[in-house]
């Protein structure tokens, strides 16, 4: 087993894509009230979030953090989806 | 679970095969596949009552027997009339599934269909009550996330819509851990004027049908059904979308809803819940005697390529359907416009009796008006529970511990403690209506602005004494509801009710179900209380342990005070003033938290009701109140009495010098006599020279009330007069105690 190395995980949580959005929608709607930019069609927000831990490997930080968010209610897998964006070592 | 087919497509439908063979015969042909959905929708538990109708049947006609109520059961909300003009709407009904997935967005959107209901009825919703139910938080992360977040989500919703959380009751047993209750209700107040405008029917041919508010999406698709079913172990990600809700949206909807309903143009008005479209459209045409030809192509979506079977099923929130004078038009549609909401005309009604729905070339909806509404309904099977003949036998143990010991535990109780870590939480003053602050007083009190009176309102019932006995149990929550309203000075005028039980497959659940109605009604009839509305929840389970939840009919009940000076309120507030006990304690601790926190039973005999006496009471403190004869009034709940004193002493820091030598007429035990639940009591503050009038007008209503003796400046509370030791408690102590077990176990 290899040492524990510093590693940095960024995720990103949005409401499933079949939920609405309420923040996306209104982002949307003020771009197109202020003309010019009626080419936006769809807003989606979300949370960014950005985890610092220490971990064996890649595979094991992205593992870690999957079981904290969903354990820890982080994020509600029943409306939420999770996306590791990036994970990389400090 | 049966398939049904349509040029080709399939689909699983929670249909009966009769129901099927009796949908084929009533339409003599094949449903198309988005008309099997909706008859699928309509048809579920949810929508249709199927198992429950045959018994909210025997519930009075509220509309023919009491003047005062304009609109009963079978509309959005109930509505009677308050008088000098105005109107009260208000229900009452559960979204416990959703949140017991996503308590948060679950409870949120329950707020929101709640606001709907009442909207439709014309009037602005002005406040909210929710009665919930978890499982037991002490070492239980599940519970305490289920609580956080439903409070979060109903303080957020309240919040922002600018609609106050005046009070509701929470309870925690286990039977509630993987199936929580999230119960919602919602007053509303306007003119009889605007109530008048707006039915929710469509009774005009030749009017348009608008649609306004939110965009139709693929969320929540057959939500009903998942309403209609017990909680599976289904994977967390694969279940239905819980709707997100969207609480400034809906500020707006409300406002132009509103200012839409003054023009005089609305004809109808239906809010999209449960069944979305299918539901409102087939509701207004038909009870309305008519019918309507919809274009798909103008209901606005939010995504693209949605198809006619999930656009008219989809539950999307935040919508609403107008019925609208064809004159008014175009003064309705500037309203929405100027709210920002969007809107389209997706019909118009005719006199046909058919509900058409047009996908283009197609004709995806052909169906009578009256076809989705008129779901067949299903007897089921009762029969009581094996197990509460060896409940009724437990007796209460002798006590092993000091009284002044059980006093303690008993009032940290998380069931008895003090609920302010959930009501600080809400804005319960928005608005400038409320005028009883949450903790000092049994209901929500609320003004009537531009007039003298003042509604007051409070939820609940006691799910322990229901699971003994559902018959005195339904009962016991109509006197403590009742009680609430009553010990602020109002009258009750009228109740909803929301149903919780297990599933109605289960002869067991049923029977709950059965007798909890059967106690509803009896009570109900007796004492001349119009129900002018319900919700029922079935299939509240849990699926891990295969138990069902303890049945929760819970109560909900509104009444009038007659000018500010008859508002009475609960904690004590004058050294020297007498405390009186009114009422008759027996040794009713079935079900009791006495039982539960001390010895860990759920055994016993839970209280049981007289109506009689019940009337007498109400009527006999009613006369103390038109004399002025009251200081303070709490009705007496869980824990017995003492508990009660104890409440009324920690506002003003105020104790009780009590002798009860005499009090105790049936000659009880100790702890039986002082922590027993004996419906119907309360305790009274009085000025000791009113004692013999009080004592003189008792006698005149035959009701028992017995002087326990006086306040005290002292915050210490002494009880002489007992069989055994006195006992001195100390109010601070006390207080400390009732208020940190909430925040102690939830804040980290």
């Amino acid at each position: 087993m290899s040492k524990d190395e510093n590693w940095i995980v960024e995720i990103v949580l949005e409401n499933k894509p079949a939920a609405r959005d309420p923040v996306g929608t209104v982002i949307q709607k003020d771009l197109l009230a202020k003309k010019g930019y009626e080419m936006v069609s769809n807003v989606r927000s979300g949370q960014y979030l950005r985890i610092y831990l220490t971990a064996n490997d890649a595979n094991d930080a992205r593992i870690i953090i999957d079981k904290m968010c969903n354990e820890l209610r982080i994020f509600n897998p029943v409306t939420q989806n999770l996306t590791i964006l990036n994970v990389f070592k400090t | 679970m049966p398939k049904v087919k349509s040029n080709g497509t399939e689909l699983k439908v929670d249909l009966t095969d009769k129901e099927i063979t009796q949908i084929k015969e009533l339409l003599n042909r094949e449903p198309s596949i988005t008309e099997w959905g909706m008859f699928d929708v309509m048809h579920s538990e949810h929508c249709s009552y199927k198992s429950s109708r045959p018994k909210l049947k025997f519930f009075e006609n509220a509309e023919k027997n009491y003047d005062r109520v304009l609109a009963g059961p079978g509309q959005d909300a109930g509505v009677i009339d308050i008088g000098d003009g105005y109107c009260l709407a208000f229900r009452i009904e559960s979204h416990n599934h959703p949140s017991a997935i996503e308590p948060y967005h679950g409870a949120a959107t329950g707020i929101g269909g709640i606001i709907r209901d009442i909207l439709c009825m014309g009037v602005r919703p002005i406040a909210l009550l929710d009665p919930l139910r978890f499982g037991t938080l002490k070492n239980n992360p599940h519970s305490q996330w289920l609580l956080k977040y439903v409070v979060k989500g109903i303080a957020d919703y309240g919040n922002c819509t600018g609609i106050p959380t005046i009070g509701g009751e929470v309870e925690f047993d286990e039977s509630f851990e993987s199936n929580c209750l999230v119960n919602v209700a919602c007053i509303g107040l306007g003119t009889i004027e605007d109530f008048n405008h707006a039915p929710s029917r469509a009774y005009h041919p030749g009017d348009y049908v608008i649609l306004m508010g939110g965009s139709t999406g693929r969320d929540g698709i057959h939500g009903v059904t998942f309403a209609s079913r017990t909680l599976t172990e289904m994977s967390e990600a694969d279940r239905p979308a819980v709707q997100i809700g969207d609480p400034f949206t809906k500020k707006m909807i409300i406002e132009a809803t509103i200012e839409a309903i003054k023009t005089g143009h609305v004809r109808g008005l239906k809010d999209l819940g449960g069944g979305g479209i299918s539901c409102a459209l087939s509701e207004l045409t038909g009870e309305g005697g008519t019918g309507a030809l919809i274009d798909m192509a103008n209901i606005f979506t939010r995504e693209p390529g949605m198809t006619s079977f999930e656009i008219m099923l989809s539950e999307s929130q935040e919508r609403m359907a107008f019925i609208v004078k064809p004159e008014g038009l175009e003064d309705i549609l500037a309203i929405f416009k100027k709210f920002e909401m969007s809107h389209a005309v997706i019909g118009r009604t005719d006199d046909s009796g058919v509900l058409k729905v047009r996908d283009g070339e197609n004709l995806v909806v052909n169906l009578p008006s009256t076809a989705l509404s008129d779901a067949p309904t299903i007897q089921r099977e009762e029969k009581s529970p094996d197990y509460l003949d060896a409940l009724h036998k437990q007796k209460t143990p002798e006590p092993t511990k000091e009284l002044k010991e059980i006093m303690h535990a008993l009032i940290s109780s998380e069931n008895i403690c003090s609920k302010e870590w959930i009501y600080r939480q809400y804005d319960h003053e928005v608005g400038v209506r409320s005028v009883v602050k949450c903790g000092e007083g049994d209901s929500g009190v609320l003004r009537i602005i531009g007039t003298d009176k003042f509604i007051a309102a409070s939820v609940g019932t006691n799910s322990k004494h229901c699971f003994l006995d559902p018959y005195e149990g339904a009962k016991g929550g109509l006197v403590e509801t009742c009680g609430n309203v009553i010990a602020n000075g109002a009258r009750p005028l009228a109740m909803v009710n929301c149903c919780n039980f297990g599933n109605p497959e289960k002869p067991e659940s049923y029977w709950y179900f059965s007798k909890a109605l059967d106690g509803i009604n009896d009570f109900c009839r007796t004492l001349k209380i119009p129900i002018v509305g319900g919700n029922v929840s079935f299939y509240n389970e849990d699926e891990v342990k295969n138990t069902s939840i303890k049945p929760t009919p819970v109560i909900m009940i509104v009444g009038i005070i007659e000018g500010a000076e008859n508002i009475i309120t609960l904690p004590f507030k004058k050294p020297g003033n007498d405390i009186l006990l009114i009422g008759e304690t027996k040794g009713e601790l079935g079900g009791s938290e006495y039982h539960s926190v001390i010895y860990g039973t759920e055994g016993g005999v839970p209280p049981k009701i007289n109506e009689s006496i019940i009337k007498a009471t109400w009527e006999f403190l009613l006369e103390l109140y038109s004399k002025n004869l009251v200081e303070a009034n709490h009705d007496v709940n869980k824990g017995g009495f003492i508990i009660t004193i104890a409440e009324m002493c920690f506002k003003n820091k105020l104790g009780a010098n009590l002798d009860l030598t005499d009090s105790n007429v049936n000659d009880l035990r100790d702890d039986i006599f002082l922590f027993s639940e004996s419906a119907g009591r309360f305790v009274i503050e009085s000025a000791t020279k009113e004692h013999d009038i009080i004592m003189e007008i008792a006698q005149q209503h035959g009701v028992l009330v017995r002087k326990l003796g006086n306040i005290i400046p002292e915050p210490k509370i002494i009880v002489r007069g007992l069989k055994e030791n006195d006992i001195f408690l100390d109010v601070i102590k006390l207080k400390e105690l009732h208020a940190s077990t909430l925040p102690d176990l939830m804040e980290i």
